[in-house]
């Protein structure tokens, strides 16, 4: 024997009404309830609206927040313990012989960096390479919204950037010579994200020459 | 479908009451319903064995998000497995790694501190309130109710603003790690969920007055896929579908962890209609009872976060020896309270810092497994109801 399906009609006291009740029932049941509920969605009709219109406008990012990786290669002593940490294994780091940081200085001398590299098709933004760094040069940045063709592309060469003074990939709209505003005020944000973080080390030019001059000097 | 043999059931399929009458027997289709279907949450696939609008049989089939999580976990260190865990139930990311850090920390007999444990317990039921949010909302959503699911995503939105100011992300958080927390909260963070909290309870009686009340949403739950106490202790369900079957059984009372004993709270269960507020044409054990107790726990959740902030100690938030641990040449099975029942992990170290064998135990595959068995002679449209109602995610299910 077939079985009735469990979700039929009506329940409780309902069986007690005429078919005739509980049809009209039902029907003022369901009206009055969503009427309840419409009331609700007329209070949000009027209320300010919390929908961002992503890019148009952009989200306010919180501090901590764990983007592309900030990466100051003058400090750094290739000490390999960032990608020691990293589960997936996607930090490749080259160098020529040993480096040591100088104390008065705060910069790396020693061996050269030939490549520090970070594979984004891999990374996951777990944020454990930073903790074990001991000159404090590896940061998660405020880049959330980039893209590549390719899975190559998609391996920042941070030792490359270094040559043009910078510590953190670029996403191709902030390389553009015209910004919309938007972008405008998320290229600044970036600048001051970069520069409002005391533990970084600011001067670009010195970075640019000591590490791209060097490095181009290697090659 | 080539590869799907049901045996035929001859019994199930002749109705002898309607052959009597003269009535023709139909024939009985296969039905795929998902690997993509926008109500099975995710990648389920069920084969439903149907005949006219009737579902005689739901077959679940599992693994094709299937990541060998549980393999990686013997091949990095356990701080280094925290990311991975974050992945499995990526609805209540915090929860799962509450599960495994405890594991771990039991393993190696580490102790966390106090303000450690009490953050802890803190992100842990915002995650509750926020994976419940989601689970309200797109119960709604399966039901054909739009509204809901905006109001609770915009909830669970602040939600997620507070968890990237603490740890930095949105959805991936391993915040709870090894030992405690992963860092201090930031200057203010505790005054900013204050405020969520007032905030978000009074949008609860939105959502009951929206969804949990509605005479058509109860109708489409309400005595759909009923599931016994004794059904659904043998189906060893865990978390709110075994409470929505009447059972008053939750670890956070039943083995307190991380200091869940110092807070006072209820576990709510579901009652039979008449009690409160609950309307009529529901029943214990029913797709709505599960749906109402999420609403009751989430009420539950601001109560213990309220105490727990309130009694927030000083002082240090990770325990000191926290990244790199020795696990013993020992085994240990942990089971917490997700949102979504009990999430076990059992780890068996060899005195490295590796461990030996990771295995998780996830409450969406377990309370999954009931499908099968209450989406039996149920109309089409009510499977959605009770697949919804468990509230899978399919990442853990699969892992
Ligand atoms: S841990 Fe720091 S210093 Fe060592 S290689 Fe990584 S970035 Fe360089
Ligand atoms: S954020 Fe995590 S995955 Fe990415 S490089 Fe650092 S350790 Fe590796």
């Amino acid at each position: 024997m077939r079985a009735t399906p469990t979700g039929s009609f009506s329940g409780g006291k309902m069986n007690q009404m005429s078919p005739v009740r509980e049809y009209f029932h039902n029907i003022w049941q369901t009206v009055s309830t969503i009427l309840i509920g419409m009331r609700i969605s007329l209070k949000y009709c009027f209320a300010k609206t919390v929908t961002l219109q992503y890019p148009d406008v952009a989200p306010a990012l919180q501090p901590r927040y764990r983007g592309f990786h900030f990466y100051e290669i003058e400090k750094c002593i290739a000490c390999d313990l960032c990608a020691k940490a990293c589960p997936v294994d996607c930090i490749y780091i080259e160098k020529t012989g040993p480096r040591k940081l100088d104390k008065v200085s705060g910069i790396a001398a020693g061996g050269l960096m030939t490549r520090y590299a970070i594979d984004y098709a891999k990374c996951m933004f777990c944020a454990l390479c930073v903790d074990p760094c001991p000159t404090d040069c590896i940061h998660m940045g405020n880049i959330h919204d980039m893209s590549g063709f390719n899975r190559e592309s998609m391996i920042v060469e941070f030792t490359e950037l270094a040559k043009d003074g910078l510590q953190t990939p670029q996403p191709l709209w902030m390389t553009k010579e015209k910004l919309p505003e938007w972008a405008a005020t998320r290229k600044k944000e970036w600048t001051e994200f970069a520069n409002s973080n005391d533990k970084m080390s600011h001067d670009r030019e010195a970075r640019r020459v000591a590490m791209g001059d060097a490095l181009a000097d290697n090659a | 479908m080539s590869d799907v043999v049901l045996e035929s059931q001859p019994d199930v399929l002749i109705d002898h009451d309607r052959v009597e009458q003269g009535d023709l027997r139909t024939e009985e289709m296969l039905v795929n319903m998902g690997p993509q279907h926008p109500s099975t949450h995710g990648v389920l696939r069920i084969v439903l064995r149907t005949d006219g609008e009737m579902v005689l049989e739901a077959v679940p089939h599992i693994g094709y998000l299937h990541r060998c999580a549980e393999k990686i976990g013997e091949a990095v260190q356990p701080y280094q497995y925290i990311p991975y865990t974050d992945r499995m139930d990526y609805l209540a990311g915090m929860n799962n790694n509450q599960a495994f850090s405890i594991a771990v920390e039991r393993l190696a007999g580490m102790e966390v501190p106090p303000r450690g444990q009490a953050l802890r317990v803190i992100f842990a039921e915002l995650n509750r309130i926020a994976s419940h949010l989601v689970s309200l909302g797109t119960y709604g959503l399966d039901m054909g109710a739009f509204t809901p699911f905006l109001y609770c995503f915009r909830e669970r939105e602040m939600i997620l603003d507070l968890f990237e100011a603490a740890c930095g992300a949105r959805l991936t958080y391993s915040y709870i790690t090894i030992g405690g927390v992963h860092d201090d909260v930031p200057d203010g963070w505790i005054d900013r969920c204050r405020e969520f909290l007032d905030y978000f309870e009074t949008k609860i009686d939105d959502y009951n007055n929206l969804l949990s009340f509605n005479h058509i949403f109860i109708k489409r739950t309400g005595r759909v896929g009923v599931i016994s106490k004794e059904e659904a202790i043998a189906f060893g369900l865990t978390g709110p579908p075994l409470r929505g079957s009447g059972i008053r059984f939750d670890l956070r009372k039943a083995l307190p962890y991380d200091g869940y004993e110092k807070y006072d709270f209820e576990i709510p269960i579901a009652e039979p209609p008449g009690t409160g507020v609950i309307p009529q044409g529901v029943e214990v054990g029913d797709c709505w009872s599960r749906y109402f107790v999420r609403v009751l726990e989430m009420t539950q959740s601001v109560r213990i976060m309220r105490q727990a902030m309130d009694q927030l100690p000083d002082g240090e938030f990770r325990a000191k020896k926290g990244t790199t641990v020795k696990l013993p040449d020992d085994e240990i099975y942990v089971e917490v309270e997700n949102p979504r029942g009990q999430l076990g992990f059992y780890v068996r170290g060899d005195g490295s810092a590796i461990p030996y064998r990771v295995k998780a135990r996830g409450p969406s595959f377990s309370n999954l497994c009931i499908t099968q068995h209450c989406a039996k002679n149920v109309l089409l449209a009510d499977v959605p109801a009770i697949i919804g109602s468990i509230d899978v995610v399919m990442g853990e299910v699969d892992r």
